[in-house]
C-alpha cells in the first residue's frame, strides 16, 4: 500500500482535519446529537464509542455531509460539510455501518466501479484493486458475488471500496460490527497501518475494548459526548491515575502497607488478596522501580510489581460510573470485549 | 485537476454506470430471456394467432307464420344477410327462439315484423327486430351495423322485385315509343316540305303522346341515374318537350329542333331497350365501390400492430429500468455513499441513460428485425425511424426517472410502471385510434412517449412519409423536460444532504 503523497496534506500535517462547535442535530425533541464540540488531528485514529443510539452514526453523518445539521458548525478540510466542493469529496472515504455491495456484481467488480467513482483511470483502478485484495486478504473471494461470500468477506469489500481512490480522511461507521474477534483485530491493524501512512480515520464502534486502538476517543451517551480523550487518558479519570499491581512472597506486612500508602494516589491501596495489593500512581515507569528498590533494602521479597492496564470494560464502567452523578444516566448497553 | 482530466474524469465515472449496469443485467440470464425472448414471443404469439376472421352469429328467423313469404327464401334470404349471419332456420313460437337464444343455441334472433303490408299501407316503416344476449360492445356496435346492413338487403331484395316487375311493365311503352320515333320522322319531313299544316298536326300529336309517358318508371330510373353520375338532369321524355316547344312551323328554327326531337326519340327508344334488358338488381344497386390506398398499408392486422408493440414494448422496459435503478439504489443505500464522491448528478443520470439506451436499444433492434421478418413495410427513412424509437426511449427513461422520485420501493415502482403501461394500451392509439378520444383525454394520451412513437412510425413506415414535425418537436420537448424533471428529482433524491 502506498502511503498518500500530497502537498496539502503535508501543510495540514499534525493540524486539525475536523473541527466541530456545538454541533447539533435534532430529529425530533429529544433524539439526535447535542452540543458536539471535537477536535480530529490530521494521521490519527478518532474513535467514536457508545452503545446504540448514543448518536455515533449522527455525528459521522454530520461531518460526512449527509446530514444538515440544526445548530453549530463543522468543518472539514476547512469546508461545511453539507458544501463540499468536488475535490474535497475527493479527499473524503465513507464506510457505511452497512455493507453496500451490488449484488449482481463479483467483489472484485463492486471495486471496479467504487473506482470509477472516483475517476481513476482503468490501469490505475486495476492495480490498486489488486493491492486492496491483497492488503484485505480476499484472493480467494474477489470473484465470487457478494450472495456467495461471508460477512466478514463482504465487510472486507466495502472497506476496500472505500479505501479504493486512497482517501485522506476515511469515516468508518461501525466497520467492525458482527465480525469475529479475530477479523476485528485484522482490521484494527490495517486501521493502525493507515494511520502511520498519514490517513486520518474517524471509526464508530460498540466495542470498547476497539478505544485502545484509538489515538483520542470520543465517548458517547444519548447524543452527547461525555469525555475525549485518550486510550491512557481514560483509564487515568477512570482510576485517578495508572494502577500497579504488587505481589510479596509472603503475606503483606504493616511495613509495607505503609510504604505504598505514601506512594498511591488518593485513597489507600486496595488489599486485593494476602499477598497483593493494587495502588494508583502517576507514572508506573518511575514508581515501580521505588517498589523494587525499597523491598531488597528492607529485606522484604517482591514476587512482582507492574503497570496494571484494566480491560477497557472496567474502565467504561468505572468512567460511567463517576459520571452518571454530573450527567443523565447513560441508556443502552456496550458490546463486550471480543 | 486541469480540464481535459475533469473531463476524462466525468467520462470515467459515467464509464462506470454504463459498465455497472450492463454487467447487472448479463448477470442476470433470466431477465435477458424475459427481455429479448419475451418480446420476440409476445409478437410471434400475437402475429400467428391474430385474425380477423369471426364464426358467424347463428341466427334464427322468427316469422309470423310458416306461410310468410320470407319463409319460402330461407336460403336466398341467408344468402341476402352475408357470410356474417348463419341463418339455422325460421321458427313461428317467439318464446322458444328466446329459450334457444338463453341457452346459447343460437346468437341472434331475427324477428320479422308482423302484419308488415298493413303497416306499410298505413304510411309506417315495417320493423325487423335483432335480439341478442352480447355484452362485448364491440359485439354489439358489430351486431347493430349488421342488422342495418340486413335490412337494408332485404329492402333492396323487395324494391329490385318492385324494379323487375315495372321492366315487365315498361314492354307495353315500346310500341308507343317506336310511334313516337316515326312520328319525329314525319314531323321532320313535313317541316322540310314546308307542309306546316301537316307538321302543326304530327306535334300536336307528339306533345300528347310525349306526355301521357313522361315520368314512367324507365325514363324515372335512366334519367336519376343519368342525373346522379350528372351527364343529364331530369328525364329524357321532359327534355324532348322542351325541344318539341321550338318545332312550331312559325319559328325560324322548327326544322333544327324537329331533327333534335327525332334524334332524342331514338335516344330514349335504344335506353328503353337498354332498361327493359338490365338485371333488375343493377337498376337498384347501380353503384360498386372499390377502396385503393396510396400507401404501403398493411393487409394483415398483426403487421399493423407490430409497430404498436414495439413501441409499448419500448416505452415499458425503458420506464421499468429507469424507475426500479434508482429506487433499488436508494434502498441498497448507495446512493448515501455517492453523496461523498465526487459523482455529480449530471454524471450519474447520464451513465443510466447511456446504459439503458445500449440494453433497451439492443432489444428494440432486435424486435425491429422481427418485424421486418414478419412482412411489415418500410417505407420511410431509416434514419427517422431510428431518432423516432430513440426520443421514444430517452423520454420514456425520463418518465421512468421521474416514477422512481415518487417510489418508495421497488414493488411500488413496478405498479406504477405497470399502470403507465395499462394507460398507454388504452390512450396511445395503440389500439383505440385517438380521434375516437375527446379532446381533453387526449392530453392524457400526449403524457405517454408511445403516443408519439405510434403515430410517428405509422407515417415513417406504412404511408412512407415523414411524421408531422409536431409529433417529431412535441416528442423531443418531452425528452428535455423529463431529462430535466429527472435531473432535480434525482439531486433532491441522491445528491442533497437530508434534513
Amino acid at each position: 500500500m502506498d502511503a498518500p503523497q500530497s502537498d496539502t496534506r503535508a501543510q495540514e500535517s499534525s493540524q486539525s482535519v475536523i473541527r466541530a462547535h456545538e454541533l447539533t442535530k435534532n430529529f425530533n425533541g429529544d433524539t439526535g446529537v447535542f452540543d458536539v464540540d471535537l477536535e480530529v488531528e490530521s494521521g490519527a485514529i478518532f474513535g467514536l464509542i457508545g452503545p446504540s443510539g448514543s448518536g455515533k452514526t449522527t455525528t459521522v453523518r454530520l461531518l460526512a455531509g449527509l446530514l444538515n445539521p440544526s445548530s453549530g458548525t463543522a468543518e472539514v478540510f476547512g469546508e461545511r460539510p453539507v458544501n463540499f466542493k468536488k475535490e474535497t469529496r475527493a479527499r473524503l472515504g465513507y464506510m457505511p455501518q452497512d455493507s453496500i455491495l451490488y449484488p449482481a456484481l463479483t467483489l472484485r467488480q463492486n471495486l471496479d466501479f467504487a473506482g470509477s467513482m472516483f475517476g481513476m483511470r482503468r490501469t490505475a483502478r486495476k492495480e490498486r484493486i489488486e493491492e486492496l485484495i491483497d492488503f484485505l486478504e480476499l484472493e480467494s473471494a474477489a470473484d465470487r458475488l457478494p450472495a456467495a461470500s461471508s460477512g466478514g468477506e463482504k465487510r472486507r469489500i466495502a472497506l476496500g471500496s472505500t479505501l479504493i481512490h486512497n482517501p485522506e480522511l476515511v469515516f468508518l461507521d461501525e466497520p467492525t460490527a458482527g465480525l469475529d474477534p479475530v477479523l476485528r483485530r485484522k482490521l484494527w491493524d490495517r486501521f493502525d497501518y493507515l494511520a502511520k501512512s498519514g490517513r486520518t480515520l474517524v471509526v464508530t464502534t460498540q466495542y470498547v475494548g476497539e478505544a485502545a486502538y484509538c489515538d483520542q476517543v470520543a465517548v458517547l451517551a444519548n447524543g452527547r459526548i461525555l469525555i475525549i480523550d485518550s486510550p491512557q487518558g481514560l483509564r487515568r479519570r477512570a482510576f485517578g491515575g495508572e494502577p500497579v499491581d504488587v505481589a510479596f512472597v509472603a503475606p503483606i506486612s504493616a511495613a509495607a502497607m505503609n510504604f505504598l500508602g505514601n506512594l498511591t494516589l488518593g485513597e489507600a491501596p486496595r488489599v486485593v488478596d494476602d499477598h497483593s495489593v493494587r495502588i494508583v500512581v502517576d507514572d508506573p515507569g518511575v514508581t515501580v522501580p521505588k517498589i523494587l528498590e525499597w523491598g531488597s533494602g528492607n529485606g522484604v521479597e517482591i514476587e512482582r510489581a507492574e503497570a496494571f492496564s484494566p480491560p477497557f470494560d472496567d474502565i467504561f464502567v468505572e468512567l460511567v460510573e463517576q459520571l452518571s452523578d454530573s450527567h443523565e444516566a447513560v441508556s443502552g448497553s456496550f458490546e463486550e470485549v471480543g | 485537476m486541469s480540464g481535459n482530466q475533469g473531463f476524462v474524469a466525468n467520462l470515467i465515472r459515467t464509464g462506470g454506470f454504463v459498465r455497472k449496469e450492463l454487467r447487472s443485467v448479463l448477470r442476470q440470464p433470466r431477465l435477458i430471456m424475459s427481455l429479448v425472448v419475451g418480446p420476440f414471443l409476445i409478437l410471434l404469439i400475437f402475429g400467428f394467432g391474430y385474425t380477423e376472421e369471426t364464426d358467424p352469429f347463428r341466427t334464427l328467423l322468427v316469422l309470423e307464420s310458416e306461410d310468410a313469404g320470407l319463409a319460402t327464401d330461407i336460403e336466398e334470404l341467408g344468402a341476402a344477410f352475408g357470410s356474417s349471419i348463419d341463418l339455422v332456420g325460421t321458427i313461428t313460437d317467439q318464446e322458444a327462439g328466446f329459450q334457444q337464444l338463453e341457452n346459447k343455441e343460437v346468437d341472434l334472433l331475427i324477428i320479422a315484423p308482423s302484419n308488415a303490408l298493413e303497416t306499410i299501407e298505413g304510411g309506417e316503416r315495417a320493423e325487423f327486430t335483432v335480439v341478442h344476449e352480447q355484452v362485448d360492445p364491440i359485439i354489439r356496435q358489430s351486431i347493430g351495423l349488421l342488422a342495418t346492413l340486413s335490412v337494408d338487403e332485404v329492402n333492396r331484395q323487395v324494391l329490385a322485385a318492385i324494379v323487375g316487375e315495372a321492366q315487365e311493365g315498361s314492354v307495353a311503352v315500346e310500341d308507343p315509343a317506336s310511334g313516337l320515333t316515326a312520328s319525329a320522322g314525319s314531323l321532320v319531313e313535313a317541316l322540310e316540305s314546308d307542309d306546316d299544316l301537316t307538321a302543326r298536326d304530327v306535334r300536336a300529336e307528339l306533345q300528347e303522346q310525349l306526355s301521357s309517358l313522361e315520368g314512367s318508371t324507365s325514363d324515372a330510373l335512366l334519367g336519376r341515374v343519368a342525373e346522379t353520375l350528372g351527364i343529364a338532369a331530369g328525364g329524357l321524355i321532359a327534355e324532348v318537350l322542351l325541344d318539341l316547344d321550338s318545332t312550331d312551323p312559325d319559328n325560324a328554327n322548327a326544322l333544327e329542333s324537329a331533327r333534335l326531337v327525332e334524334t332524342r326519340l331514338i335516344e330514349f327508344e335504344s335506353q328503353l331497350a337498354l332498361a327493359q334488358e338490365m338485371d333488375p338488381q343493377l337498376l337498384v344497386s347501380p353503384f360498386d365501390v372499390s377502396v385503393k390506398t396510396l400507401n404501403a398499408f398493411p393487409s394483415e392486422p398483426a403487421v399493423f400492430y407490430s409497430p404498436g408493440v414495439l413501441m409499448l414494448l419500448v416505452q415499458h422496459l425503458a420506464v421499468t429500468f429507469a424507475a426500479l435503478s434508482l429506487v433499488r439504489e436508494r434502498q441498497l443505500g448507495v446512493t448515501e455513499v455517492f453523496r461523498v464522491s465526487p459523482l455529480s448528478i449530471t454524471e450519474y443520470l447520464t451513465g443510466k441513460y447511456a446504459a439503458f439506451v445500449l440494453i433497451v436499444g439492443t432489444v428494440a433492434l432486435a424486435l425491429t428485425g422481427l418485424m421486418l421478418a414478419f412482412g411489415v413495410p418500410f417505407g420511410g427513412a431509416g434514419w427517422l425511424y431510428s431518432a423516432t424509437v430513440m426520443l421514444v426511449l430517452l423520454a420514456s427513461l425520463g418518465l421512468g426517472f421521474v416514477i422512481s422520485a415518487a417510489s418508495q420501493t421497488d414493488s411500488q415502482a413496478i405498479q406504477y410502471a405497470m399502470l403507465v403501461l395499462l394507460v398507454t394500451i388504452f390512450f396511445s392509439g395503440f389500439i383505440i385510434p385517438l380521434d375516437r378520444l375527446l379532446a381533453p383525454v387526449q392530453a392524457v394520451s400526449f403524457l405517454l412517449p408511445a403516443t408519439f412513437g405510434i403515430t410517428a412510425v405509422h407515417d415513417i413506415l406504412f404511408r412512407g412519409s415523414a411524421p408531422d414535425p409536431e409529433i417529431l418537436v412535441g416528442l423531443a420537448g418531452y425528452v428535455v423536460v423529463m431529462s430535466v424533471l429527472a435531473w432535480f428529482f434525482a439531486r433532491s433524491d441522491v445528491m442533497s444532504a437530508a434534513d
